[in-house]
């Protein structure tokens, strides 16, 4: 009988292509990159049963940069793109991944629902405070006050959005807050994230150098606030309220329901076909 | 922190030139897809330089069992791999001063990382050979410092259109 020979092991260069990343120089997305290459390789995933899904953006460039399977897709659209591919193929491993202005503003209505109905995925938001791509603009979780953008000059003059706080009030099963400096981290809290079984949320400070270059400090501002992991939701929230936005740490986490379709057996294509036709 | 075997200390020396090598090579092609060649061949050189350690690391290493470390149960001072030059410090408008101030950073964290392995393992064998390492990085560093005495002073590359945080 014919044996099927054991995976070789990957390492994280096999989960990378051979496309070369076109981010400045110190952009923080390149350990972002790194970090998710590592944590394939630790869970030794075999590179086509995963796919990464993402948006448009700087950081959304990111599938391009790997070897697994992966769609760039539509402004603020990932989340239902990685939400359809996993209900639709669930023995998947599904990524979905972008910035914070793809996932919190354009994409922000699909960022409630996505946590909401607790698919299976792991959602990484590389999160730089500014929209990168189009020349740095205020973005979602840009401050109130910061005043670098010619669009903004006075600054956005809101109070900024606060992605962990509305992921566990729209019910996000595990919630996670890193850095990109501390690739060693975030390597764990990936491996962590994609094993939890229900929607995971990793909101990753990433530095864009060249539009917030202010923010290559971040790195001495960061620190284990969420050192402690809360299994109880209004806590989670409660820890909340003294957080400085530089806490991180695996903040909440938890088994909760996951949305599953009802599948009609035995629809097979020719009876979707049936359904559409006039 | 305490590493207190021979294959322990390997796989730590192992894995720390293979970070530094992917690190540089990366630092190299961002500067080489910015058009910065000169400075994008100096970390090209010095990820060269990384993987020829590795082999000797692992040429140390033949025949013994190496334990699997998870990437986060090395046994680090900081919060990366030790010989990471900082890539978050990089900037497309470096010159080569700069590039080589950077490298010298990664090149004094292997040597500050094979120090402390020196000085607080509970093994003489690990001991010794983290010295032989010691004395090697040590090298490194001179020769760094010494192109850096030398490298001329040379201004960053002038952006004629700036991004408006730096303009
Ligand atoms: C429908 C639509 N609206 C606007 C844009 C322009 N656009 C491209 S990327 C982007 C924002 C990118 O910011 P972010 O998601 O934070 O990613 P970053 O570039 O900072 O990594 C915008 C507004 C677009 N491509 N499509
Ligand atoms: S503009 Fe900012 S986010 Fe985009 S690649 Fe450059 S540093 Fe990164």
């Amino acid at each position: 009988m014919n044996q099927i020979p054991p995976l070789p092991d990957l390492e994280p260069a096999d989960y990378k292509s051979d496309v070369t990343p076109v981010w400045c120089p110190g952009c923080g997305h390149y350990a972002v990159l790194s970090a998710i290459t590592k944590a394939l390789a630790e869970l030794h995933l075999a590179r086509e049963n995963v796919a990464l899904i993402s948006g448009i953006g700087c950081s959304s460039r990111i599938p391009a940069y790997t070897s697994v399977y992966g769609f760039h897709s539509i402004h603020g659209r990932a989340l239902p793109v990685a939400q359809g591919l996993k209900l639709a193929r669930p023995d998947l491993t599904v990524l979905c991944a972008g910035g914070d202005g793809d996932g919190f503003s354009i994409g922000g209505n699909h960022f409630l629902h996505a946590c909401r109905r607790n698919i299976n995925l792991t959602y990484i938001v590389m999160d730089n405070s500014v929209y990168g791509m189009t020349k740095g603009q205020a973005s979602p979780t840009t401050e109130a006050d910061w005043t670098e953008s010619k669009l903004t000059p006075e600054g956005p003059g809101v109070p900024p959005f606060q992605p962990l706080d509305i992921a566990l009030a729209a019910g996000a099963s595990h919630v996670v807050r890193a850095f990109s400096g501390k690739v060693q981290l975030l390597t764990k809290y990936i491996v962590e994230a994609i094993e939890h079984p229900g929607f995971s949320f990793i909101q990753v400070i990433s530095p864009c150098v060249t539009y917030r270059p202010e923010m290559r400090a971040l790195k001495d501002r960061v620190h284990d606030g969420f050192a402690e992991t809360s299994a109880n939701r209004l806590e989670a929230r409660r820890r909340l309220l003294d957080d400085d936005g530089y806490s991180l740490g695996v903040l909440f986490k938890s088994v909760e329901p996951s949305y599953t379709p009802c599948h009609r057996s035995g629809d097979g294509v020719s009876d979707l076909e049936r359904q559409f036709a006039l | 922190m305490s590493i207190d075997t021979l294959p322990l200390f390997l796989a730590h020396a192992i894995r720390l030139e293979e970070d530094s090598a992917i690190n540089y090579d990366a630092m190299a092609d961002a500067l080489e897809v910015h058009g910065k060649s000169p400075v994008a061949r100096l970390f090209r050189k010095m990820a060269h330089y990384s993987r020829l350690h590795l082999a000797e690391a692992e040429g140390r290493a033949a025949g013994l069992d190496l334990p699997r470390l998870k990437t986060w149960e090395y046994q680090w001072p900081g919060d990366d791999s030790p010989e990471n030059a900082p890539a978050d410090e990089s900037d497309y408008a470096m010159n080569e001063r700069d590039a080589l101030i950077l490298a010298l950073k990664g090149e004094k964290g292997a040597l500050a990382f094979y120090a402390s392995v020196m000085e607080t393992s509970g093994d003489t064998g690990v001991a010794d050979l983290a010295k032989e390492f010691v004395e090697e990085e040590s090298e490194h560093v001179s020769i760094l410092e010494d192109w850096l005495a030398r490298a001329p002073e040379t201004g960053r590359f002038e952006d004629l259109d700036p991004p408006i945080a730096i303009g």
